[in-house]
């Protein structure tokens, strides 16, 4: 099973201190990215720069900078909480984008 | 099987070499995703959660060995070894590079496939009778008429750019296999009174946000007049469909509003002023397509073929569940169509590995002169078996895990990629198909027929609406919930479905389907099937059993 992390939790509902993170797809194969900052993009999500709500547009912002070809398709802002101080996606969307899909990816035989 | 001519084959190079040079633009900067989305969704490639998705159309849901063989390539060379048929005779490949989405088209050329017009605002693939040309119910093939409407639709200047997708299916027998009832266009081949063929023609069906069931606008269609009157259909749509708003943009909406009569009555004006139409059919021009789908030169039955048979069948349950469960009449004596069920218990509901395909393109060769059928109930179909090598065409799906004996019971789910793939999604599909289709497994013969169809969206590519029971995946405050609706089918008697309550949580859906089959198992009466309970009983007695505390 390519999933890391178990989903059958209910999410975290957003609280004061849940913090913001930067995604998208890469554009040359579509795999799911964090901004990690300074121009870097990781496909771990724990590597994401995280920032309080109120620097949320700021980040996206210096996520979406850069001359063309940009290396993300349509970056976006998520909500995160941090475990063991590393970003975790709150949503279950998020979370299956991150680790999965939940299912074996492919046919036993 | 309808073999390119030299424009086809060049237009789809210049096609693949015009994508190309989009793709390179693309990833040098030089096209923005806005500028490129049109592009490549044109070309049905998707951005999905976790890379991009390429569908592929399936005309007329048909297969050769070689096709087949080329999917296990590119399912190997370019995705994670597998592929996934979906609930409209596509294949999809969820693991997908857009740099390497230029040579997986080129592959296709080669083999005479593509994937133009599988998404987009445009006509889509048109749905066959996956039995086609060789079901014992059948009046008329209709692969020759879904051919013809590949080449009218195909990049048809005038509807690129619909108000909304637009799907038609055929059916040729008395049985619906192609769920024509809930398409924007559905077509029941028929014979008037004087023994010529023509169409039943309904309109406005379709599943989605508001399923409706189509209405007939024409009891019978010249088969000369099909393209004219599509066309007649297709451009009161576009004249007056909504562009407005995305949720009442499809042409069920228009025939909901304006009324059948109504629609008829834009449709046949439209018609008439086309009654010199250069698309009306010749007589010759139908043959020339039928020529292509000839059937195979059959070998006559030998006399001891079926005392072999039977002596297998007898001393092996297994293969005689099989056989009762995945083979079905076919026309041609001492033959069958072999349903190739994709739903072993526990799986992904249509997904097949390359090792698979090529064993299915080997098997179609030896056992089912050279071809493979694939179903909208996300099934393969081999359509030519004869029945004495029924024994050992069982044993060698067996060990490839593609003999299981469940075509159209319970643990044969369709299900939808759902919340693991697709980006539309409000919750997962696949693993509620896998718990149920384990869960149900035992049971199956014992239940019997029932089409149970998981939806992770209301968008319903599960088509849960019309299924007998049927599994909506919802999103409430972050966590899945499932909404249960009993009583559809999707078949010529076609009825949507009822919702029976209050959508359950993931954990409690496997106990709510027990519950709905046991009420089922106590009530039903002989021969009936789910719906017919329903319709007899009403809801009351599954909406107690489901709710009633634990």
């Amino acid at each position: 099973m390519a999933h890391a992390q178990k989903t059958s939790t209910p999410p975290a509902a957003a609280s004061p201190e849940t913090r913001r993170i930067v995604t998208g797809n890469r554009l040359r194969d579509g795999v799911p990215v964090y901004f990690a900052g300074d121009g870097r993009w990781s496909s771990v999500v724990a590597e994401a720069r995280h920032v309080a709500a109120a620097e949320a547009d700021a980040l996206l912002a210096e996520a979406q900078a850069g001359v063309p070809p940009h290396p993300v398709v349509a970056p976006y802002l998520i909500e995160a909480v941090l475990r063991d101080h590393h970003p975790h996606p709150l949503s279950l969307r998020e979370e299956i984008r991150a680790f999965g899909p939940t299912v074996q990816a492919a046919p036993a035989l | 099987m309808y073999r390119y001519d030299e424009f086809d084959r060049r237009f789809l190079e210049e096609r693949v070499a015009q994508y190309r040079d989009q793709v390179r633009r693309r990833l040098a900067g030089q096209l923005s995703e806005d500028e490129f989305r049109l592009l490549r969704l044109m070309n049905g490639l998707y951005l999905q959660l976790h890379a991009y998705m390429l569908r592929i159309a399936i005309p007329y849901g048909t297969l050769s060995p070689e096709k087949l063989r080329r999917l296990a390539r590119i399912a190997r060379r370019y995705d994670r070894g597998y592929g996934h048929f979906t609930t409209r005779q596509n294949i999809q490949f969820n693991w997908i590079k857009l740099e390497e989405t230029p040579d997986i088209l080129a592959e296709l050329a080669e083999i005479e496939m593509h994937s133009i017009q599988t998404s987009g605002n445009c006509i889509r693939n048109t749905t066959a009778d996956p039995f086609a040309g060789v079901a014992a119910d059948e009046i008329e093939d209709p692969r020759p008429y879904c051919e013809i409407i590949r080449q009218w639709s195909t990049l048809h200047p005038e509807f690129s750019f619909l108000p909304r997708k637009f799907k038609i299916a055929v059916s040729g027998a008395a049985e619906d296999r192609a769920a024509v009832r809930v398409h924007d266009i559905g077509l029941y081949i028929r014979r008037n009174e004087a023994g010529e063929v023509g169409f039943e023609v309904l309109v406005g069906g379709g599943l989605g946000r508001t399923p409706i069931i189509g209405k007939t606008i024409r009891p019978f269609l010249p088969e000369a007049q099909l393209l004219p009157y599509l066309e007649a259909i297709l451009r009161v749509y576009n004249a007056f469909g909504r562009r407005d708003n995305l949720y009442k943009s499809r042409i069920k909406i228009l025939v909901q509003a304006l009324g059948i009569e109504k629609m008829r009555d834009a449709v046949e004006t439209e018609f008439a002023a086309m009654s010199e139409s250069p698309l009306t059919l010749p007589d010759e021009t139908i043959a020339a397509i039928a020529a292509h789908f000839a059937p195979p030169a059959y070998d006559a039955p030998a006399a001891e073929d079926e005392a072999v048979l039977g002596l297998a069948l007898a001393t092996t349950p297994a293969l005689a569940r099989w056989v009762e469960r995945n083979t079905a009449p076919h026309r041609a004596p001492g033959h069958a169509i072999v349903t190739v069920s994709l739903k072993p218990p526990g799986r992904p509901p249509g997904d097949c590995s390359a090792t698979q395909m090529e064993l299915l393109a080997e098997l179609a060769e030896t056992y089912s002169h050279g071809e493979i059928r694939v179903t909208y109930e996300q099934n393969l179909v081999l359509p030519h078996v004869r029945r004495s090598d029924l024994p050992e065409l069982w044993r060698r799906l067996g060990e490839a895990g593609l003999a299981t004996a469940n075509a159209g019971l319970a643990s044969d789910i369709i299900a939808c990629p759902g919340l693991d793939y697709c980006s539309l999604a409000n919750a997962r599909s696949i693993p509620i198909a896998e718990r149920l289709s384990r869960h149900l497994a035992a049971r199956d013969h014992e239940i019997g027929k029932l089409h149970i169809k998981i939806s992770g969206c209301i968008n319903a590519c599960g088509h849960h609406h019309v299924g007998h029971i049927g599994i909506l995946g919802v999103d409430k405050n972050g966590v899945e919930f499932y909404q249960i609706t009993v009583g559809g089918s999707a078949n010529e008697n076609a009825a949507l479905g009822a919702i029976i309550g209050p959508a359950v949580p993931s954990a409690e859906v496997t106990r709510a389907i027990d519950a709905l089959i046991e009420v089922y198992l106590r009530l039903r009466r002989q021969g009936e099937l789910f719906p017919e309970t329903c319709r007899r009983v009403g809801l009351a007695p599954f909406k107690e059993a489901l709710y009633a505390p634990a």
